[in-house]
């Protein structure tokens, strides 16, 4: 906010004053970015009196001044440095301190009397003094590239942020050149109808390229994920989403071993009840990638939520039973896998087959009941779809709220008719024996043995209990789609 | 749930023909309210082995000779149902067939302490 008070107040003090020094001092060649005096400089940019009170709106005196008395002082250091190196590398002849000395002397009078007293004119020098920055993303744009001098860089940085397209070539289009998530020119898929011209922009955005180049800043990291952004139509959204992600980043340095997915989605999803704003949630998305450089573009992931999903994650009770970790072949954060839109059944299958195994494994029912009965009701709606041949059915502009409610209902009525199961003995030992048999067939996907072993063990009692035949004959035998999940859940409540 | 009507349908082919596993529950527990749980309970083993070998022959054979009571009129439904379904059925749908009898009966215990 304060930031956007002081675009309208003096926009041109921001974009040629604050944003050329904050950008070019984050993109030092890196090995000489720590050594600068950049947040002095600032405070001096800040309360310089000739930008506030002579220069005011001038963007070129303001960038002029910018440039000579705070980025080039700001890269004076690194420049040297980077002479150095070279000298060293190249010709082996600094190698006694005197000769470091002298060396040292002449760069920092050759940088005095060119530079600092704005003598820089003749061709040679100019690339002489060239400004060592470098970017991982625009090795080869305009500024960034190696064999621009140092007039040319001052003159196409201007260019870029005033969006000149008249003297600047290369800022009339936008490709992967400006951004890696964009094809390259000829990739292009609409090429044919249009050129992918800047020129569109230039109307509304007096200063696209600002924004543009300064995209990679708007990642946060994380070791797990990578770089990740969040993303929705709804800019002010959008920012206090990305904006907690990192303040969550800072404070809990990532502690107790969340993924930042889990965070991301929590985020959002706190904020989306909070504000009530189920529309949204259908129209975002997390991009994140691993590695993006110059030439390499690693597992780039555009992840958004399924309007499906979006619904049932809406409903508190639901949201909140399936928001944790639990362990199965890895530990799985089961939101993340509902959301990515995988199957959980196969994960509360070796969960549970785990915890029947192993006694020290924590065993959570809540999760798991909610998982199966979620999935047995997403898979039971697909199949009356697929059955349904109706376009336009009654339920079309439903937003599936009938599917939630079926899948509440399902929960009161399956909890406690699947616990009544208990029953079936009496001894923990041979509940766990009976449950490892049936978790046995399950694997093998074997209705019949799965109904024969249950029965089998049912009838040894000679007793049966009327709520429970009813829901294993309505779930289980009467039901091809989803038996399975069912006779799951019946295996969890013998544990 | 009405998947498995439309399955029947299909495997008979241009017979249209029902198996209302609803029905034939509410029939056999109609039908074998009137044994004793000791009884109910070998019968059901022995179905639950057939079941289990997929041996339509003897599942059948067993049932039958148990309801073969032309004086009981609590088997009249039942008889009525399964003279609409007893025919060689595919696995699955057998499968779905056995164990709803299966259920028909046990969910009959403990109405009756046996005669």
């Amino acid at each position: 906010k304060i930031l956007q008070q002081k675009i309208s107040d003096n926009p041109e003090k921001v974009y040629y004053g604050y944003f050329p020094f904050a950008y070019i001092s984050k993109n030092l060649d890196d090995n000489y970015k720590n050594q600068t005096n950049a947040k002095e400089l600032l405070k001096e940019l800040k309360e310089d009196k000739i930008l506030k009170e002579e220069f005011k709106y001038d963007k070129e005196k303001i960038f002029e001044k910018v440039w000579y008395d705070y980025i080039c002082i700001l890269s004076k250091k690194a420049w040297i440095d980077k002479k150095i190196n070279k000298e060293s590398t190249n010709n082996n002849n600094l190698n006694t301190p005197e000769l470091l000395n002298a060396e040292l002397l002449k760069l920092n009078n050759d940088w005095k009397n060119t530079v600092e007293t704005r003598k820089i004119d003749n061709k040679n020098k100019s690339k002489y003094f060239r400004i060592p920055i470098q970017s991982g993303f625009y090795n080869n744009f305009l500024f960034f590239n190696n064999s621009t001098d140092f007039l040319k860089q001052k003159e196409s940085f201007y260019n870029t942020i005033s969006f000149d397209i008249d003297k600047e070539e290369n800022l009339k289009k936008i490709d992967k050149t400006i951004n890696k998530f964009l094809p390259s020119e000829k990739e292009f898929p609409n090429i044919n109808y249009t050129e992918m011209s800047t020129k569109l922009f230039r109307q509304q955005l007096n200063y696209f390229f600002v924004y543009l180049l300064c995209f990679e800043y708007a990642f946060e990291y994380d070791k797990n994920t990578g770089h990740v952004f969040f993303y929705s139509d709804n800019v002010e959204f959008s920012y206090i989403i990305n904006k907690k992600l990192k303040l969550y980043k800072n404070n809990a340095n990532n502690k107790d071993g969340n993924s930042i997915f889990k965070v991301t989605w929590q985020q959002i999803i706190n904020y989306l009840v909070e504000n009530k704003a189920s529309w949204s949630l259908e129209n975002m998305y997390i991009i994140s990638y691993q590695k993006l450089n110059n030439q390499y573009q690693e597992d780039i992931k555009y992840i958004g939520i399924p309007k499906l999903q979006a619904s049932i994650l809406l409903e508190d009770s639901i949201r909140e039973a399936i928001n944790l970790e639990i362990v199965s072949t890895k530990k799985y954060w089961l939101l993340e896998e509902f959301i990515n839109g995988k199957p959980l059944y196969p994960i509360i299958l070796n969960h549970i087959s785990l915890i029947l195994n192993n006694d020290t494994t924590y065993f959570n029912y809540s999760p798991v009941l909610y998982s199966l009965i979620i999935e047995a009701n997403i898979l039971n709606f697909k199949n009356s779809k697929k059955n349904n041949k109706m376009l336009f059915a009654e339920d079309y502009f439903d937003n599936y709220r009938s599917l939630v409610d079926d899948i509440k209902k399902d929960v009161r009525y399956s909890s406690f008719n699947a616990s009544l199961i208990k029953q079936i003995s009496k001894d923990k030992d041979s509940k766990n024996r009976i449950a490892m048999n049936l978790i046995e067939v399950l694997k093998a996907k074997d209705k019949n043995m799965f109904l024969n072993i249950l029965f089998k063990n049912l009838n040894e009692n000679k007793s049966s209990n009327p709520s429970l035949n009813e829901w294993i004959f309505e779930k289980i035998v009467e039901n091809n789609i989803s038996y399975e999940i069912y006779g799951l859940l019946l295996v969890a409540n013998l544990c | 749930m009405n998947e498995n009507i439309y399955y029947w349908q299909k495997v008979v082919g241009n017979k249209s023909l029902d198996l209302n596993l609803r029905k034939i529950k509410e029939a056999v527990s109609t039908g074998f309210k009137s044994l004793s749980d000791n009884y109910k309970q070998k019968l059901v083993y022995n179905l639950l082995e057939t079941i289990r070998n997929n041996d339509q022959k003897n599942f059948f054979n067993i049932l039958l000779k148990t309801i073969n009571k032309p004086n009981d009129e609590n088997y009249m439904s039942l008889w009525k149902e399964l003279n609409q379904s007893y025919y060689a059925m595919p696995e699955e749908a057998f499968i779905n067939f056995g164990y709803t009898i299966i259920i028909g009966i046990m969910s009959t215990y403990n109405n009756n302490e046996g005669k």
